[in-house]
């Protein structure tokens, strides 16, 4: 969450006061998303994109996209990876080589995947709590700081800066095409739809709750100036003398949610690249891809600079929303026109 | 097999319980509690002066025994082209390394605030992860900031603790005086339209220096301690003058930044006898408004109080008396207004910003000569005053 108020305040400047704007059409575009990704696993309930792909796209084009997908997932997995990595290296650990980290948290996430997705889901039943406390605690904190005039004037340069503004956010949730391998693991896709579209929303209005602290705390002249703006509101805000320079804990609860975030994106991968593999247990593939991720992550963003540079509109905007989303899109469209060709062994499995 | 799993676990938690390379032993740490920022001689460029505490002697208060009176700080110099590099050089000085996690205060002198300006004394604040921005800012006037560290004040263990206790009861308290953090310090260059103002610092030097005998035998008596008070005002990111508590009081009714004070007004209009009004509740605006095609500020402000003490003979009417109350304001922010207008010509009345923010046509039309246009813009103001409560009594003490 620290990463997603810096996508909606710093990834573009010239939104300024209107982050929150762009915010609240994030909140309508990364649920629309969400559920249009869902869609697509509703039409071939109880089978993963690796295992239908071949044939709704033929035999040579199917494969070809799956590997395209978790190269993609590759990409998300280490971003975050580095991202998280970086969050810790520029708040507190300034010292520690960035690598310690990437290479503790690729243990912790390949020992979560090995165990399989009951134990991530666990593990995000019991973090989410704690996350939401912390969260709505350091949101809180920060209101006696804040300047509600900091808001004006709103839209003054037109719609455009705020529809550019929300481009990098809203593109982030193409991410969630990770829920194309998901899927299947729960008894009911067309619930689980429901529930990831609010899920996705509810994302969104944490960022916009964010960015409005971020924004009525510090003015739109300050805050883009700031490598992890959510950080630097858990440094300001106190409570009275009750709550005060503990932004330490903050950091450790969005800690482990990022986690939990990066084990589930870690578990797609593993279990897509063992099924297009044909390897019958995928959980052996989940060290060997983490020893593969650290490198990525390594080579992925070199500084906080070039992630700025990578999290503009211009740039992510058109990576997420511009190539990836549209191939998935076509996809979703076949699938439609289609009509879900049926799967042979369907009946034979229980088609769960 | 079990074997070596946990040879495994075993040996990835030496790896990763043996310490990590951020850690910092409290035994190895100097808390630094205040910096004062000095122009120091060429070819250095800043001259740091920190008070460090000594945490030993602090929990050590009850000491009677002479040995056991040590100081509770330590002052220490270094210089360097740059902050860091000044920082770094405590390191020759230093037992311990220091840490900024505690810094309660930053004083600017006077000479570098005006000379250098604070730009380049602010980026290792706000970008190094130790201090935080709720550490006050305050420019020394009239005194090396050096010399505002060495001073100490009796009552408190330290001068950092004393002079940020000072900041959060005066601001409350007083109408003199601007309580700004680096929090606002920050938001105040980066905003368009608004200039930067901090607590001036001085040093109140005692004339008579020689210990009295009924003092405690803590050492020497110091003979100068701070006072707080005033405005610092800057433009851009330089010095360029000050405002005097009644401005100061003008100004911060004008930005609505007084919570609590004592006014003293006069209780007819050809002066003569004073009251006390001792203010509950001030709402002080300033908008920006277009008059027949021209910028105009309007200053509007709607002030409760109390009468705190009254001379007033023969006793006045009570709406006098309101009026009294409302001129005594309006003067102070007229006064204000001069100062910052026509005298030092920078916008820390913020009204730029309001122009940007209420106003945003008008602000990309003016904003090129912003500085320029400050000078000119007519203010109108607008006191509502009120007495509320008399106190005990209805009139003071007769004299027969």
């Amino acid at each position: 969450m620290v990463i997603s108020v810096l996508l909606v305040i710093t990834a573009y400047d010239p939104v300024r006061q209107d982050a929150w704007i762009s915010a609240l059409i994030t909140a309508v575009g990364g649920p629309l998303i969400t559920w249009l990704i869902m869609t697509l696993a509703v039409q071939f309930p109880g089978e993963t994109f690796m295992e239908y792909a071949p044939r709704l796209l033929g035999k040579v084009l199917g494969p070809i996209v799956s590997v395209l997908l978790l190269l993609f997932l590759m990409e998300r997995g280490t971003f975050l990876l580095r991202t998280f990595a970086g969050m810790l290296t520029l708040s507190v650990y300034t010292q520690t080589p960035i690598i310690v980290f990437m290479v503790l948290t690729s243990l912790v996430v390949a020992v979560g995947v090995r165990h399989g997705i009951e134990v991530v889901g666990r593990l995000g039943d019991i973090f989410t709590p704690i996350y939401l406390v912390v969260t709505a605690v350091v949101l809180a904190a920060s209101v006696p700081l804040w300047d509600t005039q900091w808001v004006r004037p709103i839209m003054a340069r037109g719609v455009l800066p705020v529809i550019i503004g929300a481009v990098t956010p809203t593109a982030y949730f193409v991410e969630k095409l990770y829920l194309l391998i998901l899927a299947p693991v729960v008894p009911d896709v067309k619930r689980a739809r429901t529930v990831a579209t609010w899920a996705a929303f509810a994302a969104s209005v944490i960022m916009l709750l964010f960015a409005i602290c971020v924004l009525f705390t510090f003015g739109p002249f300050e805050a883009p100036r700031f490598s992890l703006p959510g950080y630097y509101l858990a440094r300001i805000a106190s409570l009275g003398d009750l709550y005060e320079r503990l932004d330490i804990i903050p950091l450790l609860a969005w800690s482990l949610t990022m986690v939990v975030h990066l084990s589930v994106i870690a578990y797609a991968l593993t279990k897509g690249t063992g099924q297009l593999l044909g390897i019958r247990d995928h959980r052996s593939l989940a060290f060997p891809l983490a020893s593969i991720g650290i490198p990525v992550a390594i080579m992925s963003v070199a500084d906080f600079a070039q992630f700025r540079e990578f999290v503009h509109p211009s740039i992510m905007g058109v990576y997420m929303l511009g190539l990836v989303f549209p191939v998935f899109l076509i996809i979703l469209v076949v699938a439609l026109i289609r009509k879900a060709p049926a799967r042979p062994s369907a009946r034979a499995k229980g088609g769960k | 097999m079990p074997k070596a799993r946990i040879l495994t676990v075993a040996m990835v938690l030496t790896l990763i319980t043996a310490g990590c390379w951020d850690r910092q032993e409290i035994e190895n740490t100097a808390f630094v509690m205040a910096v004062g920022v000095d122009k120091a001689e060429p070819p250095d460029r800043f001259k740091l002066t920190v008070e460090i505490a000594i945490p030993s002697q602090l929990s050590n208060v009850g000491a009677t025994s002479q040995d056991e009176q040590r100081p509770t700080n330590w002052i220490v110099t270094s210089t360097g082209e740059t902050i860091y590099d000044a920082v770094r050089n405590f390191t020759h000085q230093l037992p311990r390394q220091p840490q900024w996690y505690d810094l309660r205060l930053v004083v600017y002198g006077e000479e570098l605030a005006r000379d250098y300006g604070i730009h380049e004394a602010l980026d290792l604040l706000d970008r190094n992860i130790e201090p935080r921005r709720q550490a006050w800012v305050l420019v020394s006037k009239g005194v090396p900031a050096s010399e505002i560290m060495r001073t100490s004040v009796p009552i408190s263990l330290l001068t950092a603790e004393a002079i940020d206790d000072m900041m959060n009861v005066s601001a409350v308290r007083s109408s003199t005086i601007v309580a700004k953090t680096l929090h606002n310090v920050y938001q105040m260059i980066s905003a368009p339209g608004w200039e930067v103002y901090v607590s001036p610092i001085t040093l109140i030097i005692e004339q008579d220096s020689t210990p009295d005998q009924g003092r405690l035998p803590q050492g020497p008596i110091p003979t100068h301690h701070p006072r707080v008070g005033g405005t610092a005002v800057f433009r851009g990111t330089h010095l360029i003058g000050w405002l005097d508590d009644i401005q100061t009081r003008g100004l911060l009714f004008a930005r609505g930044e007084i919570t609590s004070s004592v006014l003293v007004a006069p209780c007819a209009p050809n002066g003569g006898d004073t009251m006390s009004i001792q203010l509950i509740s001030v709402n002080g605006q300033l908008t920006p408004v277009m008059k027949d095609g021209e910028l105009t500020a309007k200053v509007t402000v709607e002030a409760l109080g109390n009468i705190g003490e009254m001379y007033c003979n023969p006793r006045a009417s009570i709406n006098d008396l309101n009026e009294q109350f409302a001129n005594v304001i309006e003067e102070g922010i007229r006064m204000a207004l001069d100062a910052v207008q026509k005298d030092l010509g920078s916008d820390i009345l913020g009204l730029g910003l309001k122009v940007y923010q209420q106003l945003p046509r008008v602000w990309s039309q003016v904003e090129e000569d912003w500085d320029a246009v400050f000078r000119t813009v007519p203010f109108e103001i607008e006191v509502k005053a009120s007495l509320q409560r008399q106190g005990l009594v209805t009139s003071n003490v007769e004299v027969r």
